[in-house]
């Protein structure tokens, strides 16, 4: 594979970064935007990713008006944050109603404007607004997006295409997108914007990936989903790709990385793609922004290898043990490696005489790789794709019985919704916690803080009227109550020591807090801090997790375990 | 033209299809005030908190019951303005009764 020149690679008028939390999008969208600008083009760069850290690696405060980059001429950026734009909209749209409408009407209307709706809104309003501007797209030969990780960009993506559908059958106003307010207003420009997105010769999706099984089946998945929505113009970059194999560690890291991209699914390797060789620094400030896609590489100063003991996740099991739990969550953003913390908890609360239920929710391409040997371990499968469709079909089937044709594409438009998708998901663990008697139920995926509480509001209303709206389900109904139970729940954050995946998790922590979901552990997964290496490169990036772990240890106020990087994590730890 | 105004809780969207379950209620209002709406002879005009909270606070007669009887009052149904259900939902026949005969005739089914 080539190595990544921005120079040489024929890039278009529009560039979107995308991939999952933590593979380095904005690292590479940066050292892209730089080496244009360096080379005498016109470049601005635009993040919209909610864990940015364009400020610290720009070292300059920017804010969502273009403005020039200190040091390189010719680049300016500018960065949005969804969540606190959204946060800003609900505020505006509440405040003049505090003390006007009573509390519970205000509490209502507050969380039904925290979902992710409103945030996926509001994200793509800024968007639509840089790709359709006449003076942004005559002022810059490159603009470049940083977009938000894989599942959020994914939705962010795929709205135009489903919001102008949106905008012309749905004339009765109310629907997720009447959370803005002028919305309709917009259509031309939201279909400028797909225009946009939908030309090659304008637009290039750049997929971010690691040399990683699950990496690589994840940007297979956003390929394809963004190629269905009319995204062609697909290019890969396989980012951190070790070159030199020095000890036993980095060579099975080495081994493991050639492995994985030579087993590359076929759908990616048929795109254009080039690596970017892993690096033994952080990529912040310009010198090092400028060194990343350089051939030439700076020298490296090896640390001396200090090695530190990281409490063990036995340590959350004991405390599992000790309080009796009956339910455990594994939360986390994809690839963070929720359902190997979630396997390695059943084998080792198996191992301690507990009869296990585990449900996951990992899409079946991993479920080969259960192997099921402990009878103590039952193990039960939650696709989501399926949930939510035999939602959909199980509404669409009762809505045809007494509805126009008519009348059903309007409700099938509904359906598409992001919060279905939450609801269906929960109502499927639901059932699965309501048919077990197992002694622990281990789940690999938790609901948000914003679905419970939604779901409680609903239930409180239904007591406060004495009676359900629609037919919540009686197992949605047990289960509410005992998720804010901390005598029987537990839900664990799963982590990787980076910046992404680190400021999602404190976000999802933030949510669980709003609903008084019971959340005291914390697991740092793929350490390398844990492993011991003499590799000057491992050394260096391993010396950059500590800040990381250090934090969680604060945030978590010590209830944390370090899982140590694994290369065959997959076949060890899916083994039951 | 005659038109009826119906207060509902915050919702994400009109049908409550993004809520915890399907409410077939809110699917069949959902249906009847679109085939009412496109009769061009009458009008359901559907408020939700989330969306249209100034509707509510502009409304006396909705925040005085929001304050005596609390969120359980909702949804509150105004027929020409006078409040003519609250708690829950009109049903079809409801609707036929408040729309007249002879108007509710052809939107039925």
């Amino acid at each position: 594979m080539n190595l990544y020149d921005p120079l040489t690679a024929n890039l278009t008028h529009y560039l979107f970064f995308t991939g999952k939390g933590g593979v380095g999008k904005t690292t590479m969208a940066t050292a892209t935007a730089v080496k244009l600008a360096d080379a005498g083009k016109r470049v601005m760069i635009v993040s919209t990713d909610p864990a940015s850290n364009l400020q610290d690696v720009f070292e300059t405060k920017l804010t969502n008006q273009p403005q020039p980059v200190p040091g390189v001429a010719g680049l300016d950026a500018a960065n949005f944050d969804p969540i606190v734009a959204a946060k800003e909209y609900r505020d505006r749209v509440v405040a003049p109603y505090r003390g006007v409408l009573p509390e519970a009407a205000i509490q209502n209307m507050s969380e039904q404007l925290s979902g992710s709706c409103t945030v996926e809104i509001a994200s793509f309003n800024e968007f639509a607004k840089f790709l359709t501007n006449p003076t942004i797209d005559q002022r810059y030969d490159y603009i470049i997006f940083d977009t938000a990780p894989t599942g959020h960009a994914l939705r962010m993506l795929q709205l135009p295409s489903a919001w102008s559908n949106y905008l012309d059958h749905n004339q009765e106003g109310a629907s997720c997108l009447g959370q803005l307010a002028g919305l309709g207003k917009q259509k031309a420009t939201y279909q400028k914007a797909v225009e946009t997105l939908n030309n090659a010769d304008l637009t290039t999706l750049m997929l971010v990936t690691r040399p990683q099984r699950a990496s690589l089946i994840e940007t297979k998945r956003a390929a394809h989903e963004l190629a269905e929505i009319g995204m062609t113009n697909q290019r890969l970059i396989v980012n951190g790709v070790l070159e030199e194999p020095t000890d036993a560690a980095s060579q099975t890291i080495y081994g493991q990385q050639q492995a994985d991209l030579r087993d590359m699914p076929g759908v990616l390797s048929q795109l254009p793609s080039a690596e970017v060789p892993l690096r033994a620094y952080n990529v912040t400030g310009l010198t090092n922004i400028r060194a990343l896609l350089q051939v030439q590489q700076p020298t490296i100063t090896v640390q001396s290898g200090q090695h530190i003991a990281f409490p063990s996740i036995d340590r959350i099991v004991t405390d599992l043990i000790r309080e009796d739990k009956h339910i455990v969550f594994t939360m986390g953003k994809g690839g963070v490696g929720k359902t190997t913390v979630a396997v390695q908890l059943a084998k080792k609360l198996s191992a301690h005489h507990k009869t296990v239920h585990l449900a996951t929710t990992d899409p079946a391409d991993h479920l080969s790789l259960f192997k099921i040997d402990d009878p103590a371990i039952t193990v039960s499968h939650i696709d989501e794709q399926q949930v939510l469709k035999d939602y959909q079909d199980d509404v669409l089937a009762k809505s045809r019985q007494t509805m126009s044709a008519d009348d059903v594409d309007y409700i099938a438009e509904d359906l598409r919704s992001p919060c279905t998708q939450d609801i269906a998901v929960f109502r499927a663990f639901a059932n699965v916690v309501a048919q077990s008697d197992s002694d622990v139920v281990v789940l690999d995926t938790a609901p948000t803080g914003h679905t419970l509480l939604l779901l409680n509001s609903t239930e409180n209303y239904a007591k406060e009227v004495k009676r359900t709206t629609g037919e919540v389900p009686q197992a949605v109904r047990d289960l509410l109550p005992r998720l804010q139970d901390a005598k029987q729940t537990e839900i664990i954050t799963v982590t990787l020591p980076e910046t992404t995946p680190i400021a999602e998790s404190l976000r999802l922590n933030a949510d669980l807090e709003r609903a008084k979901m019971p959340h005291k552990w914390w697991v740092v997964n793929q350490s390398m801090l844990a492993v011991n290496t003499t590799n000057s490169i491992l050394q260096a990036r391993a010396k950059g997790e500590m800040k990381w772990i250090d934090q969680v240890k604060a945030v978590s106020n010590g209830y944390y375990a370090v899982e140590k990087w694994q290369s065959n994590y997959e076949q060890v730890n899916l083994t039951v | 033209m005659k038109k009826i105004e119906i207060f509902e809780p915050a919702l994400c969207c009109p049908t409550g299809l993004c809520g915890p379950s399907v409410d077939q209620n809110l699917v069949r209002l959902t249906a009847f005030q679109r085939s009412v709406n496109h009769s061009g002879h009458a009008m359901i005009v559907r408020r939700n908190l989330a969306q249209n909270p100034h509707a509510f606070a502009r409304n006396r007669q909705v925040v005085n019951l929001l304050e005596t009887d609390g969120m359980a009052c909702l949804p509150i149904t105004f027929n020409d303005g006078k409040i003519v259900k609250t708690g829950k939902y009109p049903t079809n026949d409801e609707l036929t009764a408040y729309l007249g005969e002879p108007l509710a005739k052809t939107k039925q089914q």
